[in-house]
């Protein structure tokens, strides 16, 4: 945006919008490669799912009596995670009225939209019997975590939708007579418009509504990852039962979001040829909040251990010891080393500091942190609660194909909204430039001033 | 006649023999052996203090299927309260004495109460448990309200298990009403503000 400035406004702003409008007009061979790609991924999930559902339900899973929970629970909290990150990534930054959110907002928040609509097929994909979901709305037990779950997170993808959506109308109405586009993109974005003008009246209102969902997306992402940690944490089970589940959870969430949107940002940045917009700077204070959100959940995990170790209960002292020490210890070791130590390093340290390092370090979080809720689901179900031998669990082929067919699934409903919807949040980016612009312009005749006085002064 | 040896040697049998049987006989194999344990009844009680400043009594006592008094095992006492569910909460313990009586002091705020007395069972007594209601007459200076789980706090916990999912469901339908609300607001308000424009135009 800086570089921007630099050229004439009208001619910046058309670069803008030609630069926001590539994925829409310009996707090219290799998006239909990747396209395709993904689609094959994501047809091997359903059609992994299709056997679940014909053959015997949860029987090809690898679940079994005693873990009962596995890769579809850890995905769930995964995914609703990635979510999180993004949602609150573009509410926080609005609501902070940051300089540098204007070219990611709308990544994260697509990002955020695409990882919980995958995420939450999770809860039905998990039951033997899916038709039974249906239980939920014609005979609610409000007395269920399971059902508020569900009220939560319905609710949560409705703010999240509604904050992609509203910021939309001022970019449909910008781009709307934009020669590039086809005649189809050009009638639905005349029908997004809402015959937005940029009237002072309409930009009150957009905003108010902007930053009233932006507020409300906070404390709902808190309360949908709460109540999620609460499936765990409202159980006796040792490993589950702690009182830190509700923020560890909030935190790991932020953090793998966090991880999710810088991802997505610099793959569009470098298929798009965004890099002036998405600059090095932009990258790097998203690298930022993810190394302070890293650092929390460091702390959390360390607390977390302390505090079950220290007093060495007789049950956690054995799932520890396993964790740490045991059956899970290369696991948990490779998320302490990728999840935290590495990627964090990555980026404090200044010459590994780039966006290729930054985005190493994300992958790796988003690895990781996968990684770390299938040890948050898993061992504790391995060890017996009332008497005999320890549980195994790995998971099946079918378990693994829904899993890659989900991921890819995020992957394509981004590329899918990309083709109908700018990448960037154009107006919000002018709307920015123009108030760096006043203050700009309001700072030149103080600093002049001064300059003339401190001048006079020398001179007498 | 039978000779000195010989005597010993038979009264070293029966003496044998008499072992294994006594050991391997119900006689035995008493209620403090292995395998038979005897049932146990408890008759709960509730005291009032005789004079206003001293502790109520709860009383347990333990006595045998025959009536026989059950002496030094420990009774433990606990009060029933509704606190997210059904719970109980630990008032004492005691010893038995000869008669077979356990006794802990309690002072309470004046309600209706349901209290607990429980033997674990040893070895020799099979577990026992009595669940009574008592009323516990009001104290100068008793406790109003405990915050443990008085019959005041039981009743707003109930009260607030009874509200609480309607109250989130009407938490939920606002956030849900307020963007819905927003959103149509806010597309009438751009819509209005097109219209302005316009009709300025117009004019």
């Amino acid at each position: 945006m800086d570089q921007a400035l630099d050229h004439n406004p009208a001619t910046a702003q058309q670069e803008l919008h030609a630069a926001a409008l590539r994925p829409v007009v310009d996707a090219g061979r290799r998006f239909w490669l990747l396209f395709l790609g993904l689609g094959l991924v994501a047809g091997a999930g359903a059609a992994a799912y299709a056997l679940q559902l014909v053959t015997g339900g949860l029987s090809v899973t690898g679940l079994n009596d005693q873990v009962f929970w596995g890769t579809y629970e850890a995905t769930l909290v995964a995914f609703i995670g990635f979510s999180y990150g993004g949602a609150l990534v573009s509410a926080i930054l609005r609501l902070t009225n940051a300089a540098w959110r204007g070219p990611i907002t709308r990544i994260a928040e697509v990002s955020a939209l695409a990882t919980l609509l995958v995420g939450a097929l999770f809860p039905i994909i998990h039951l033997g019997r899916p038709e039974r979901v249906l239980l939920l709305f014609t005979g609610p037990n409000f007395q269920s975590p399971i059902f508020w779950d569900m009220v939560a997170i319905l609710t949560y993808m409705l703010a999240t939708f509604v904050l992609l959506l509203l910021p939309i109308i001022p970019d449909a109405a910008a781009l709307h007579d934009n020669p590039r586009l086809g005649r189809w993109h050009r009638r639905l974005y005349r029908i997004l418009s809402l015959g937005w003008t940029g009237t002072e009246r309409q930009r009150r209102a957009l905003e108010r509504a902007v930053t009233i969902v932006a507020i409300l997306i906070v404390p709902l992402a808190v309360v949908v990852h709460t109540v999620l940690s609460y499936t765990f944490s409202l159980t006796s089970r040792p490993g589950w039962h702690s009182t830190i589940f509700g923020p560890y959870f909030v935190i790991g969430a932020i953090y793998s979001g966090v991880a999710v949107v810088i991802l997505a940002a610099l793959a569009y940045r470098r298929a798009y040829r965004l890099q002036r917009w998405i600059e090095d700077r932009t990258v790097r204070n998203l690298g930022y909040v993810m190394v302070a959100l890293g650092l929390a959940y460091g702390y959390a995990t360390f607390s977390e251990i302390t505090t079950e170790g220290f007093v060495g209960k007789q049950a956690e002292v054995e799932l520890l010891f396993g964790l740490m020490l045991e059956r899970y210890a290369p696991l948990f070791w490779s998320f302490i080393a990728f999840g935290l130590v590495v990627p964090i390093a990555l980026i404090a340290i200044p010459r590994t500091r780039t966006p290729g390092g930054i985005a190493l370090a994300a992958v790796m979080v988003i690895l990781a942190m996968y990684l770390k809720r299938l040890l948050i689901v898993v061992p504790p179900l391995t060890r017996p609660v009332v008497g005999g031998d320890p549980g195994t669990y790995l998971p099946s082929a079918v378990e693994m194909a829904i899993v890659s067919g989900a991921a890819a699934g995020v992957v394509m409903i981004m590329l899918f909204v990309f083709r109908f919807v700018p990448v960037m949040a154009v107006d919000e980016m002018a709307e920015i430039e123009r108030e760096q612009a006043q203050v700009v312009s309001r700072q030149l005749p103080a600093q002049a001033t001064r300059v003339m006085s401190t001048r006079e002064a020398t001179d007498g | 006649m039978v000779s000195p040896p010989r005597v010993r040697g038979l009264i070293s049998i029966a003496g044998a023999a008499l072992v294994v049987l006594v050991c391997v006989s119900p006689v035995g194999a008493t209620h403090r052996g292995q395998g038979v344990v005897d049932a146990v009844s408890v008759q709960f009680s509730y005291r009032p203090a005789a004079v206003a400043d001293a502790n109520d009594q709860l009383v347990a006592r333990l006595t045998m299927e025959d009536g026989s008094p059950i002496a030094a095992v420990e009774v433990t006492f606990w009060r029933e309260v509704y606190f997210v569910g059904q719970r109980r909460i630990r008032i004492g313990s005691a010893l038995t004495d000869v008669s077979g009586t356990a006794g802990v002091p309690y002072k309470g705020p004046a309600a209706t109460e349901r209290f607990v007395a429980e033997f674990a069972g040893n070895e020799a007594f099979l577990p026992a448990i009595a669940i009574a209601s008592f009323d516990v007459p009001a104290h100068p200076g008793s406790p109003v309200g405990n915050p443990a789980a008085g019959p005041q706090t039981t009743a707003t916990i109930a009260v607030f298990a009874t509200f609480m999912p309607p109250l989130l469901a009407l938490t939920a339908f606002s956030v849900w009403l307020l963007i819905f609300g927003l959103s149509a607001g806010t597309v009438l308000a751009i819509r209005r503000g097109r219209q302005t424009t316009t009709v300025a135009k117009g004019e």
